[in-house]
Parts: C-alpha cells; structure tokens; sequence
C-alpha cells in the first residue's frame, strides 16, 4: 500500500510541479510573484473543455491539441498581461504587485463565471489513455503515467533549454545579474515578457493536462494556487531544481498523509514550509535582511 | 480621520498627533443616530460593519504603516473569538470576566507567531504568516475536545450578551471608538515613527539605530492585539466562535477592506470596511460580478497613473468615499 | 590626546560563494582623522563600509574594533547606537516621509529609546530637527516628500540625518555620486565644515580626485580586495604604481 501510495504522490508532485515551474521561473526573472497563476491554470482547463469537441474529440491527439491550443491561449494572454499592466510596475513595492495581480484573479474568476458558469464542466478522458497499467502487483492508471511522461518531457525541454540554448545562458544570465544584462544591451523587456509568456503557457499546460481529471469550476484557481505557492517557496523562489524536489516531496507527503494522517495532510505540508522558512531564517542572522 | 501624516504647507511643521475632531465626530454621530433610530435589523448591519472597521484598521496599521503584507491575519480575529469563547464555555467563567481574556490570546499569538515571521520579509514573510494561520485554523477545526472541533463553541452566552442589537450597537461603536483613537495615538507616537521608517526602509533605519525586527515584531503584536478586540467583539455578536474565524475567507475580506480603503492613510481601514459591505450588500444585489468590477477598477487605475497608483487608488477611494457618505 | 586608535579593522575578508570580495584588509583610523578609501571598481571598498557598518558579517579570521570593543558581526543598528554613522551609495531616505519627519526619525533613537509612545518626545526634537536641516540648508523644504526634492537635496538630508546621531565615525560611501561637480564641491565643503570643528573620525570612499585631495588628511588605495598603498595625499600622488592600477583596471 505505502508503495502505491507513494508512486501515486511521485505522479501528483510531477503535475505540481508542472504549475510550480511557471510560478518560480516568472519570478526568478522579473521578481513578480504572480497570485494569476491559479487563474491561468484553470482557464487551461476550461480552454481544453471548450477546444476538445472541435479538436479530434474523443482521441488522444485530440486531447493532445485540445490542451496545447488552451496552452497558447493562456501564453498569448499572459503576454498581454504583461505588456500592458505588468510593464507599469516593475521594482514597486509588494503592495502593488499583489493588488495587481490579485485583480487579475477577481477579472478572470468572474469571467469564468460568466462565459461557463456555477456548474462543473468535465473533460472526459480519452479513448487511448483510460484504463490501467499493471506494473508488479499493483495497478497504475494510464492517464497519470502518461501526466508523468509530460512532466518529465518539460522537465527535458527545460533543461535543454537553459543549457544549451542562447536563450537559456541569456535567462541564466538574467538571474543572475540583471543589471549587466541590461548594460550588454539586451533587452531586457523582451526576456521578461518571453518568461512571461512561458510561464503562463506552463500553467494552461498545466490546467489543461489536469482536466479530465477531476471537476473543473469557478473555484479551481484557489484549490490549486496555495499548493503550488507552498512548493515554490519551499524550494526557494526562482530555483527550478529545488520546485522539482519539493514538488515531488510534497506529493509523496500528501499522499502518504492520506494513509496515516488523512485530516491533517494539509497542515503537515505547512509545518514543513514553515519549518523550511524558519531554518533558513537562522542562517541569515547577523546580516539584515 | 483622514488628516495627512505630515504637517501643514506652512514653514514650521507641527507634530500631528491631535484627534482632528472636526473629521471624527461627524461620521460617529451618523452611526450613532443610525444605530439608535433605525430598527434592530438595521443596527446588526452596523454593527458589523463596526467590527470589520476595527479588523481592518489593525490590519491597514501592519500593511500601509508597517510595510507588512500578512496572509494570516485572521488567526488573531479567530484567537480573539476564542479566547472570550473557550473559558466561559468550559471553565464556566462569567462572560464580564473573560471579555479581556480574547484580546489577550489575540495577543499572545502574535507574539509567538510574529517573533517566527518577522525574521521574513515580503513574499516568505507573507507564507509563513498563512501557514501560522492555517495551523491555528486546523487546531481549532480538529481539537474536538478542546475547541468543539468544526461545530465551533455555540450556547454559551446568549448573543449580544442578551443586549438589544442597537445598544450593543452602541457599546460596539464605543470600543471601536476608543480602539481608533489609540491606533491615532500609536501611528503619531516616536513608535509610530518607527514602525514607519522601519516599514519603508528596514536597511537605513537600522543604520540609524532602530532593530528592525524589534520594532517590526511591536507592531504585528498590535495589530493582532486589534485584531482579538474585533475578534471577541465579533464573538459577543454572534454567541458563538468557528473555526472559520480565524480562516482564508475573513482574511481576505481584511486584505481586500484594506487595498479599496487606499493605500496611504490611518482611515484606509475605516473606508475600506463601509466600502467594502456597501459593494457585497446592495451592489452584489443587482450585478452578480461585482467582484469583476472591483478587479476592472484596480486594473484601470494603474493602467491610468503608472506612477501615481497610491494617489489614484487614494482619489478613486476618495471618490467613492464622497458616494458612499 | 588620547593616542589608541578609534577603529582598527584586522584581515577583515569576505567572500560571497567563490568569489572573494575582500582578501584580508587591514585599516586603523586616528580619532579626529580624515580618511579617503579610493581605488577602481570592484576594489571591494564598498564591502568594506559595509563590514564595519554591519550591513555584512565578516569572514572568520577578521575583526573589528571601535574604541577598543569588538564590533565584529555585530548587527547595524547597535553598531549605529554605537556611534558609528553610515551613508548609502543609493542615498536611501524615507521616500513617502517628508523631509521633517525624516529627519525626525534620525534624531530619535539617538536620544533614548524609539520605543516610546509619548508624542511630548516629538515635540521635544522638533526643534533640534529643524536646526539641523536648516543646516543642512533645507529648512525651506521641511514640508516637502523626500520622493520629491532633487537628488542633491536628497544627499544633503541624508547626511543631515546621519549627523543627526552625533556619530564619532562617519562612514560615507560615495557621498557625492551622481553630483555635477559644482554641487559636488559645495555638499563636500559643507560637510567638513559641519565635521570640521568637531572630533568626529571620516572613512569616506570617493572617486572624484579633487574632493579626496582637498579633503583628506590620508588615503587608503584599495584594489582587488586588499590594501594597495597607504600615505598621505602628496605621497600618494607621487605614487606611479597607484597611477598604474588604475589605468590597468579601466576599461
């Protein structure tokens, strides 16, 4: 059981860090902690429920574009987001960034409410990836299998990316020192609103894989955002490796939570970000904050 | 009660610090008329409103004066509900007796919380501020023995201690009256000045001699001291304390009472609670987005003044302060 | 006149991970002495200030004294109840106070605690603030925000403000960055003129030569994290390898 259970949480983490990978790359770059990013994930689950009856419906590459297209969708906006709002208020204190985005969540939910109403929608699972897979006595639904494939191929591509690519040594750079970046002349602008873009096209990924999973409503973007804000910060703000880790940690705990300790899962996973929070502050004592 | 933080325009500035009474005692006598001649349904909505002005007051003195953005003030609201609650309802102490002992709690959680989270600041300060709240809200949820678990403590007192809405309405403005006045008294004190220098630039206040983390963990205190008073006053109210006191939701409520009520002045909290239950009250009657529209506004204001947005989001609270009064 | 040295910086290092800012820095201030700290960028000058000032903890190994007691890693604001006073790079004022109420705030905690809650103590520094920022020759402008007067202003009340604790060492870093060099000339003169008849100990990092030549008594040359040379201004000037890092270094 406890081996099920754990595989079971491995599969949950890859899917929270899917969401949590936006979250810390936005604000390792651009310092925004960005309270929409819930949002975007639930408006990817209802953009896949709205595309899936156009797009293939019923088969797994239908299923496959329904998600990639709500994906787009959320970058575009995103990016608009970010040129025409965001832009504003780069370096304002916290106050400002938290009102903004925060609007953000009241626009979208309501919107939400408004175009697909109080009711749940439901993307059915597809043909091709429903039913499961016995691995040794146990057995492991397909769809979640295959969630973790996704996860670890944007895991991949992530990677790859800031490895390997100019536009990843650029991101690097850009944490590093965002100042020399922008004294080298590059535009600075552009790199903020490509991380943008990305980390909002993860978050409708992230929705949209999630969708035929459970019940998608109004109140999605909350569910999920204190969560994934939990793992980004217990992994440290804008450290991709340390999301992953704690992503997958919190997965497991959760799920091992539900075994031993199944009304108090919740708050294991805030003592542990506390703790973490807490330990990390003692080692900055003599310096002020 | 809105008088600027700083002196007049002219060449020698005054220490501010008197009660502008001029301000005050206009709106006081309004709801104290208001309590008095409209009928009990009446004065339960005021009286709330009441409440929520002292709740987001404490929480406007930790965010626009301390600098301090908290996820969880609600745990002291909730502390406050049950530290009146859990002794007269299982130490069977008289209600007169325990009513300091709320405030009290409030208090000394904010100090065990506040000494952990003010070593933080910005985003990490406000998690572990909403994991400090969430534990104390499963505490209460699940500690069925102690606290009554999710049935909250109800029956034991009758509410309003039994008082006709409209008096209790009374003795509310009262408290709520006196607790502003010392909130002023504190925001214009060498304190006051500290928790606001500390607020805007940790770094240089600390080269000039002030510890932040001292001056950062007074203020929480305060604040959650405030927030115990609303919290018991709320609990008398209803004749009950939930868990759901010291939840995500009436945290909310206190964040968003505190960005409409503007950002830069001691009534934020006052214009942001009458806002605030003027839109959920009446607005949400007639547009059931009302949420949407409160989103669109912030939006468009900083689309309008990129660099004045504490200003414009101050005339646009202006504006509908001149509405709504 | 007492001889033993006001501050005596020994090996004081610093790394941020592999990089090594400060490599072991040796420094002792005189009472009443002016010191200037120049070199080129990334010399580490800056890291240093903050050493002393307790912005940043030293590395093992180094140590910091100031009148005899041991300050090292020590947090800022009891180094500043000590009396040590520091400017920024970035001169960081209260923005959303005016320039009364800061100033005000800088004369608290130097005369008790700032925990108080009696407003009869901000009256009693009403006065001394507004003496000391007419001073500072900004008495006209006590109303105004701090976000909004210019930056020379700005430099002026920051130093007004750190003057305000009657400090018996004064850090400043870079104090006149970001002036033309009229104004530069005139904040300087003011400032030696306000230190000048007093015993307060200056540290300060410049990069402007005329304002170190005219207004220090010694310099200290600081390059790749250590001490470079040491010698008052004339021999300093006579000093080609000093020419020479700084050429090598620029750009």
């Amino acid at each position: 059981m406890i081996a099920v259970q754990i595989v079971n949480g491995l599969m949950e983490g890859m899917m929270l860090f899917l969401i949590a990978s936006g979250l810390t790359l936005i604000f390792g770059i651009t310092r925004i902690v960005n309270f929409a990013h819930g949002s975007f994930y639930m408006l990817g689950a209802f953009l896949t429920y709205q595309f899936s009856p156009y797009l293939l419906p019923g088969t797994v590459g239908g299923f496959v574009l329904s998600v990639l297209a709500a994906a787009l969708c959320m970058m575009l906006l995103g990016m608009l987001f970010e040129l025409l709002v965001l832009r504003r208020i780069y370096g304002s204190d916290d106050l400002m960034q938290l009102i903004i985005t925060v609007a953000l969540v009241l626009v979208i939910r309501d919107a939400v409410r408004m175009i697909w109403g109080r009711n749940d929608v439901v993307v059915s699972m597809p043909e091709g990836l429903s039913g499961a897979l016995q691995i040794g006595g146990s057995f492991f639904p397909v769809f979640q299998l295959a969630i973790f494939g996704a996860g670890v191929l944007v895991l991949a591509v992530m990677v790859m990316v800031i490895r390997f690519t100019r536009a990843g040594i650029l991101l690097r750079a850009a944490t590093d020192d965002r100042g020399m970046v922008a004294l080298l002349g590059i535009n600075q602008s552009l790199i903020f609103t490509g991380v943008f873009a990305v980390g909002s096209f993860l978050a409708g990924l992230a929705g949209g894989l999630a969708a035929p999973f459970g019940n998608i409503n109004y109140l999605l973007d909350t569910t999920v955002i204190v969560t994934a804000f939990i793992v980004v910060v217990i992994g440290g703000l804008g450290n991709l490796y340390g999301a992953l880790a704690a992503a997958l940690a919190v997965g497991v705990l959760k799920g091992l939570g539900v075994l031993f300790f199944p009304r108090l899962s919740m708050v294991l996973i805030f003592l542990i970000m506390a703790g973490v929070l807490i330990v990390r502050s003692l080692g900055r004592e003599a310096v002020g904050k | 009660m809105s008088a600027p933080i700083t002196g007049s325009r002219s060449a020698a500035p005054a220490i501010p610090g008197a009660i502008p009474w001029r301000v005050v005692i206009p709106p006081v006598l309004a709801a104290a008329l208001m309590l008095a001649v409209l009928g009990p349904g009446a004065a339960l909505v005021i009286t709330d409103v009441l409440i929520m002005v002292l709740f987001a007051s404490s929480l406007n003195l930790l965010m626009i004066y301390g600098g301090m953005v908290s996820f969880g003030h609600a745990a002291y609201f909730g502390l406050g509900a049950y530290g009146l609650a859990l002794p007269v309802a299982k130490l069977g102490l008289p209600v007169w007796a325990a009513l300091a002992l709320g405030p009290l709690a409030a208090a000394l959680g904010a100090l065990v919380f506040g000494a952990l989270c003010v070593r933080l600041s910005h985003i990490y300060f406000a998690m572990l501020t909403l994991a400090c709240a969430e534990i104390t809200y499963t505490v209460l949820f699940q500690a069925y023995a102690f606290t009554g678990g999710d049935t909250g403590i109800t029956k034991f007192m009758a509410p309003r201690l039994g008082l006709d809405p409209r008096l209790y309405g009374l003795v509310v403005l009262a408290v709520v009256c006196v607790c502003l006045a010392l909130l002023w008294r504190l925001v214009n004190s060498p304190l006051g000045l500290a928790i606001r220098v500390v607020g805007e630039e940790p770094h240089r206040a600390a080269a000039l001699g002030y510890n932040p983390r001292t001056v950062q963990l007074v203020a929480f205190m305060f604040a959650g001291l405030l927030a115990g008073v609303a919290g018991t006053l709320f609990s008398v109210y209803h004749g009950n304390a939930f868990p759901d006191y010291a939840g995500l939701g009436f945290t909310i409520d206190a964040l968003v009472m505190v960005v409409i009520g503007g950002l830069h002045s001691f009534g934020g909290g006052v214009y942001g609670a009458v806002i605030y239950t003027v839109l959920k009250t009446f607005v949400s009657r007639y547009v059931d987005e009302w949420e949407l529209v409160v989103g669109v506004i912030l939006l468009a204001v900083v689309l309008a003044s990129p660099r004045g947005c504490a200003g414009a989001l101050a005339r646009i609270g202006a504006m509908l302060r001149n509405k709504s009064s | 006149m007492n001889e033993m040295p006001l501050l005596v910086a020994r090996n004081v290092n610093k790394s941020f991970g592999s990089f090594v800012a400060l490599a072991g820095v040796d420094l002792q201030l005189r009472r009443g002495e002016r010191r200037a700290l120049i070199g080129p960028n990334g010399a580490g000058k800056t890291t240093f200030i903050s050493v002393i000032g307790g912005q940043q903890a030293g590395g093992a190994g180094g140590s910091v004294q100031f009148d005899g007691q041991d300050i090292s890693g020590a947090p800022p604001h009891t180094i500043a109840r000590m009396g040590i006073g520091r400017t920024f790079q970035i001169s960081r004022v209260f923005r959303k106070l005016s320039v009364f109420e800061n100033m005000l705030s800088a004369m608290l905690p130097a005369t008790g605690g700032a925990l108080g809650l009696r407003r009869a103590r901000l009256e009693a520094l009403r006065e001394a603030s507004m003496e000391m920022l007419a001073q500072v020759g900004l008495a006209e402008l006590a109303n105004e925000m701090a976000e909004a007067i210019s930056h020379g202003d700005r430099k002026r009340l920051e130093f007004g403000m750190v003057l305000a604790g009657q400090p018996r060492l004064l850090l400043l870093d870079e104090p006149t960055a970001g002036m033309g060099i009229a104004e530069r000339s005139e904040l300087m003169e003011m400032m030696v003129r306000h230190i000048g008849a007093s015993d307060i100990t200056l540290l300060f990092v410049e990069h402007d030569i005329d304002i170190v030549f005219r207004f220090a008594d010694a310099i200290t040359v600081m390059a790749r994290g250590k001490v470079f040379a040491e010698g008052t201004p004339a021999q300093i000037a006579a000093d080609r390898s000093v020419q020479d890092i700084y050429l090598g270094a620029a750009h």
